[in-house]
């Protein structure tokens, strides 16, 4: 039985959807300021990251390594989860990912939401 | 039983286990994450191959042909010695054989040191004493008889300073490298390559140019060359002749003024901001392979713009002068 990673195409799917994420998420205004960052390159590692995760790749990420990574970020809430959601959504359908699952996809993101907003 | 040699020590490996658990089990503090081959931070090097594909999957072609592996997802199957990135370098006694200038304030160097393998663009330190060297982008080929450097000349420079005043035809010096992946690889022979540099970032541009050519790049290759003024050009008879003798390479100096000097004798000069004209000619950077070369101010502007225009983050190369 395949799992979601392996039927989106593993870590070449990841790789193709993470230059599509990263430009959308920099020219959204709603979260860029949480992305532009001078270390592109380190940048895009951690979409590659977030991205391995929520296709449910293999990562080894703990609720406490979600916390600690965005603590720092201010004023983070809702709306910008829901942004970053939205844009990886975008991207899905851009990849010609089906329907069902990107949202099994944006189920994985949310589960994380509480940790990333710190809450 | 495979054993791996690192920072002078022998550690056995077990078949199941990674370089990086191996090292991290022989008390080694080697820096790491996700241990899942994603974040990068476990990165290492060496020259022992063959590597384990998988050890070097996500990695730019020019990481991996410098064996750079990921040390989580290594399982070797035979003795390797390994370094910490930054170690991955090694100190060479060179001799010097020419110097000259290439315009007011920039010295090129010209270096005998054939023990030392490099690619056009990699970067090496030029130690003047024990403790003061300077990091200069290499601007020649292996197989020229010499390695070249552009030295940008302050008159107040420790290192920059004796280079032009002390160091002379016949001395010896001491070389560390190479270091860097912004040079050329011969995967995508036809692709568009955009190489952009301020001053002596032109130095590894023009190597790579050359490298490339040499390897038999077809794709169209476009070089813009900056300075604030046409005084602080250089070099433009030899990338005239680069650009006469091949119809896919393209040479466009772009100065901030004219003031000073008339303009040089280059067909495509233009007045402007080098990341204004280069946005300008190629809005759309979808599919290019880009080479930047400046200040890291310049260098991040320009990565992001054209990261923007459509080029994947990974065939996007800097060369970070600082």
């Amino acid at each position: 039985m395949t799992t979601l990673y392996e039927k989106l195409g593993g870590e070449a799917a990841v790789d193709a959807a993470v230059d599509i994420f990263y430009r959308k998420v920099l020219m959204d205004d709603r979260i860029n300021q949480y992305f532009d960052s001078v270390d592109m390159d380190g940048q895009a590692k951690k979409q590659k990251a977030f991205l391995t995760m929520v296709f449910g790749g293999p990562n080894n990420y703990t609720g406490k390594d979600m916390r600690e990574g965005h603590k720092h970020l201010k004023g983070l809430n809702d709306t910008h989860v829901d942004a970053v959601i939205e844009n990886l959504g975008a991207t899905l359908k851009e990849l010609g990912v089906a329907d069902e699952d990107i949202q099994q996809i944006a189920d994985i993101a949310n589960s994380v939401r509480d940790d990333v907003l710190n809450r | 039983m495979s054993v791996l040699h690192y920072d002078n020590n022998e550690i056995r490996l077990r078949d199941d286990q990674s370089v990086l658990d191996s090292l991290l089990d022989a008390g080694h503090a080697v820096p790491h994450s996700c241990k899942a081959g994603v974040c990068q931070t476990c990165m290492m090097q060496t020259d022992d191959g063959p590597i384990p594909a998988i050890a070097q999957a996500g990695l730019k072609p020019t990481q991996v042909a410098a064996g750079y592996f990921l040390a989580c997802r290594c399982y070797p199957k035979h003795t390797m010695h390994i370094r910490s990135v930054d170690q991955s370098q090694s100190q060479y006694t060179a001799t010097v054989l020419d110097k000259r200038w290439l315009n007011a304030t920039v010295l090129r160097l010209r270096l005998a040191c054939p023990d030392m393998t490099f690619h056009a663009g990699q970067y090496l330190t030029l130690w003047k004493d024990a403790e003061h060297g300077r990091s200069y982008s290499i601007a020649s080929l292996p197989e020229d008889p010499y390695i070249e450097l552009h030295l940008k000349i302050y008159d107040a420079g420790r290192v920059s300073g004796w280079a032009a005043r002390t160091l002379e035809t016949g001395d010896t010096v001491q070389l560390q490298g190479p270091l860097g992946t912004c040079f050329y690889t011969p995967d995508q022979p036809r692709q568009t390559l955009l190489l952009a540099g301020v001053g002596t970032g032109l130095a590894p541009l023009y190597g790579i140019v050359r490298d490339a050519l040499a390897q038999g790049h077809t794709g169209h290759i476009h070089l813009f060359t900056a300075a604030n003024d046409p005084a602080g050009l250089y070099y433009l008879n030899e990338l005239t002749a680069l650009a006469d003798e091949y119809t896919n390479v393209q040479i466009t100096a772009v100065v901030q003024s004219l003031i000073g000097n008339p303009p040089s004798a280059i067909n495509d000069l233009v007045v402007g901001d080098l990341n204004q004209v280069l946005q300008k000619r190629y809005p759309d950077t979808k599919g290019c392979r880009i080479y930047l070369c400046g200040s890291t101010q310049r260098v991040k502007n320009l990565q992001r713009q054209c990261f923007l225009g459509g080029a994947n983050m990974s065939d996007i190369y800097c060369d970070l002068f600082g």
